[in-house]
């Protein structure tokens, strides 16, 4: 209901005890700490702390490694490596996040276990990527010999006293007989074919050691390659049998490691949890960076909402720091914290979609919920849908704990469910038409009536809403205009328009009364519009001028019209999907036909028009009805506080 | 000779074509856009495919609109139910209601697309900002929407036998 009021904290404390006092601070989960100037310290150089910045970068490296640990243990968890498996403690899917408390989190030895073992893992998986490389040489070149299998000799003799020895290709088509018999005439050597295969011919030159150079020259320019086989003593079959063996060894070596990767299956809980303190000693960096030290004292200035003065105030004793704790001045940019009641903070996300108020403001966000509510569940009116949409929303909160503003977003939408469930019960809509369209049940289902039968009643429902709503926004702005002490403000400038409305909207139930009010309205308006301006006629100018934005009044009603459309669309779309499915006729593929339909058709009308009516529900507020008031731009009060992504830090009272 | 090819029956069926033909290609075009624009993105950050497919699927919806409409022009006068004669009177009553989401689901798919496109660009830089780049796809949207419900009101609600 309110914008927090704060209070802003100056700490001066021994440097050597900062890092303790931030990390109780943060603990504590109610302050914001912000970056310290060094104008107004008069003759103090201040330092800031700048290794931590290394700190941080190595943090998130470290963060990096376990989501890749994280991957490869997931991949693991198969029936394949069943049996290497030894830590059985697996999470069950729904169950609640783990919670960690103060002391936990400073007990750094099992937290270095953790990165020991994640070193392992890394080191594994490291090994098994380089093992699985050196199989695929293996292969290679194993492939490269299998061609020259059956070679006799020897690959590490290289000729004899007169002569030499030589291995290596040719092309597939090459003519072996044919280049022997050109080497008969120019050069003391002969080609002997090894073997072949689909890429080329495989040959041994021998060559009498004189002309070796002559005769290669010669066998280069007819396509011959040199191949650079291994130099062992023994021949070709016994090196292939050797690589086999090697290959087997690695896949041998592969398996253990694989084995050993898999052992650390159901580590992932730890690395979770050791995920998490990582986050939250950099949101502790992060903090530290903003400080400033003066020689041996440390500097801390920051923000807390009044209600935590004496907690902070608490710790801050213990740590026989100076402090002062002072009320904002005019000039500071005080963070702006929002809080309302249960009912309420769910709407706080759309809020902070827009923009914050300005603090000392006034905050909408119970007002806005409420019509939020209404006008989300015309747009959207469905008692089917709406139930699908709250339960679903009711159970996403009880399985998948959601947190912060994702939390918020659940209970909103579970909220606004309700609410299309309600208007649809008024307006007939339980899954379009589904009662009539596929049970057959000719009966008027609506409480009130049925928007696609009478669409001239729903958009009179949509701008009368929209007038209410419009209305009370300019309540509030009389309201503020008033605690402001500018009452001429608030019944001139707010307060002419309200009764030149009240009088339009009378005039519908007794044209006489409606029309002597509004004119009275109007009236009012070119007496005081102009009461700024000195010259006489200035002031009626100004004052017959103003009348002029009873067009921006127009097109802002107007735009409640969309309510119509976007109600009506819902609704339309879910007939067209109930006919559709109705077609298939009464047999086992009609029904199948119905089945399918219904699901698909109903699915995406729902995540279509969801959308929209969260998009235009919101638009009606930010423009419409926030327009008439609010004063936005309030920065966001950063809350320092444990930082988590898989357990819930449990935060502590008294630190 | 002319008037059997301008016949209501077939005039009613231009109305169908158009308005699975014209939205159909909007859509295309539109979900064309996007998937080019995120292909970059997914070239740097696989990770994003599903932010992508959500934002992608966006200019889509206008062809089932279309689909939609055509659809049910084809079930109100009888398509589906066998042998059709419609006065031409009634053929141009049907060729008309297609024109809004025909015509407006062509070019707000591929506005949309453009739109989505930019949104694409905005959470390669900004992962977190997926809401946002939605929605703002999302308004472009509602004149679709709209054009919708032009075309499918007097579908339900005229009574068709009652055009000469």
């Amino acid at each position: 209901m309110a914008v927090t009021e704060m209070k802003k904290f100056t700490v001066i404390c021994q440097a050597s005890k900062a890092e303790a006092l931030v990390r109780r601070l943060m603990w504590l989960s109610c302050v914001d700490i912000r970056q310290t100037e060094s104008d107004g310290l008069d003759g103090v150089t201040l330092e800031r702390p700048t290794e931590l910045d290394a700190q941080i970068t190595e943090y998130n490296r470290t963060l990096q490694k376990i989501k890749e640990a994280m991957k490869l243990l997931a991949s693991y968890d198969t029936k394949a490596y069943r049996e290497h498996i030894t830590l059985k403690v697996k999470k069950k899917p729904f169950s609640p996040p783990s919670e960690i408390d103060f002391d936990e989190f400073v007990d750094s030895g099992r937290y270095e276990v953790a990165l020991s073992k994640l070193d392992k893992i890394l080191r594994l998986s490291k090994m098994l990527s380089d093992k699985k490389a050196e199989q695929i040489a293996i292969g290679d070149e194993y492939h490269g010999l299998l061609a020259w299998k059956g070679y006799g000799v020897p690959l590490n003799v290289r000729g004899t006293a007169y002569t030499d020895l030589t291995l290596g290709t040719l092309g597939k088509k090459a003519n072996i007989a044919q280049i022997n018999r050109e080497l008969e005439k120019s050069a003391l050597a002969e080609v002997i074919r090894v073997g072949a295969d689909k890429h080329a011919q495989y040959v041994s030159v021998i060559s009498h050691k004189s002309d070796t150079e002559n005769a290669l020259r010669i066998l280069l320019s007819k396509g011959f390659s040199p191949s650079n086989l291994p130099s062992i003593d023994g021949t070709i079959d016994d090196a292939i049998l050797a690589l086999e063996e090697r290959a087997n060894e690695n896949l041998e070596n592969i398996e253990k490691i694989k084995a050993q990767i898999a052992s650390f299956v159901g580590f992932e809980a730890q690395l979770e949890i050791t995920h998490d303190i990582i986050m939250t000693r950099i949101v502790e960096l992060e903090a530290r960076k903003k400080l400033a030290i003066a020689g041996s004292v440390c500097i801390i200035n920051g923000w807390t909402p009044v209600a935590s003065c004496e907690r902070v105030q608490g710790l801050l004793k213990k740590f026989d720091s100076a402090y002062e704790l002072e009320d904002p001045s005019p000039e500071d940019d005080v963070p702006v914290l929002i809080k309302n009641n249960a009912f309420a903070s769910a709407f706080e996300p759309v809020i902070s979609l827009y923009s914050l108020p300005k603090y000392k403001t006034f905050d909408p966000t119970f007002i806005m919920s409420i019509f939020y509510t209404i006008i989300f569940g015309l747009m959207f009116a469905d008692v089917g849908y709406g139930i699908i949409l709250a339960l679903g929303c009711f159970l996403a909160i009880k399985l998948l704990y959601p947190r912060g503003t994702m939390k918020k977003f659940f209970q909103m939408f579970a909220i606004c469910g309700i609410s299309c469930a309600v208007w649809g019960a008024i307006l007939g809509g339980y899954l379009g038409d589904f009662p009539s369209t596929v049970l057959g049940i000719d009966a008027n289902v609506a409480i009130w009536f049925d928007p696609i039968q009478d669409p001239m009643t729903f958009l009179v429902l949509s701008v009368a809403v929209g007038a209410i709503h419009m209305i009370t926004g300019m309540i509030v702005k009389m309201v503020i205009l008033i605690k402001q002490r500018q009452i001429f403000s608030a019944i001139f400038d707010v307060g002419s328009w309200i009764v030149v409305f009240v009088g339009i909207a009378l005039a519908l139930l007794n044209t006489k009364v409606g029309l002597i009010t509004a004119l009275t309205g109007v009236l009012m308006l070119i007496l005081t519009q102009g009461r700024a301006q000195k010259n006489i006629l200035m002031k009626i100018v100004k004052g017959v001028g103003s009348l002029y934005s009873i067009t921006s009044y127009a097109s802002d009603l107007l735009s409640y019209t969309r309510i119509l459309a976007l109600g009506l669309a819902s609704a339309v779309i879910a007939k067209v999907v109930n006919i559709i499915a109705s077609l298939g006729g009464e047999n086992i593929v009609g029904y199948l036909l119905l089945i399918i339909v219904l699901l698909i058709g109903h699915t995406l009308n729902m995540v279509i028009n969801l959308l929209g009516t969260f998009v235009h529900a919101s638009r009606l507020q930010y423009i419409e009805f926030f327009g008439k008031f609010y004063e936005e731009g309030g920065t966001p009060f950063e809350l320092v506080a444990p930082k988590s992504k898989y357990v819930l830090f449990k935060s502590k009272k008294d630190i | 000779m002319l008037q059997q090819i301008f016949s209501g029956t077939n005039i009613a069926l231009i109305g169908v074509a158009l308005a699975a033909i014209l939205s159909g290609i909007g859509s295309a075009k539109g979900v064309g856009i996007v998937g080019k624009a995120a292909s970059g993105m997914l070239a740097e950050d696989p990770s994003k495919f599903g932010q992508a497919m959500l934002l992608q699927a966006l200019p889509g919806t206008q062809g089932i609109y279309g689909l939609v409409t055509a659809f049910l022009i084809l079930w109100k006068a009888g398509f589906l139910g066998g042998a059709v004669s419609l006065t031409t009177g009634q053929g141009a009553f049907y060729l008309m209601v297609s024109l809004p989401i025909a015509i407006v689901g062509l070019v707000s798919a591929i506005i949309q697309g453009k739109v989505a496109a930019a949104g694409v660009n905005l959470i390669a830089k900004r992962p977190n900002e997926l809401v946002k780049a939605i929605m703002s796809a999302a308004l472009v949207e509602t004149y679709a929407i709209f054009a919708l419900l032009i075309s499918l009101l007097p579908i339900f609600l005229v009574d068709v036998s009652a055009i000469a």
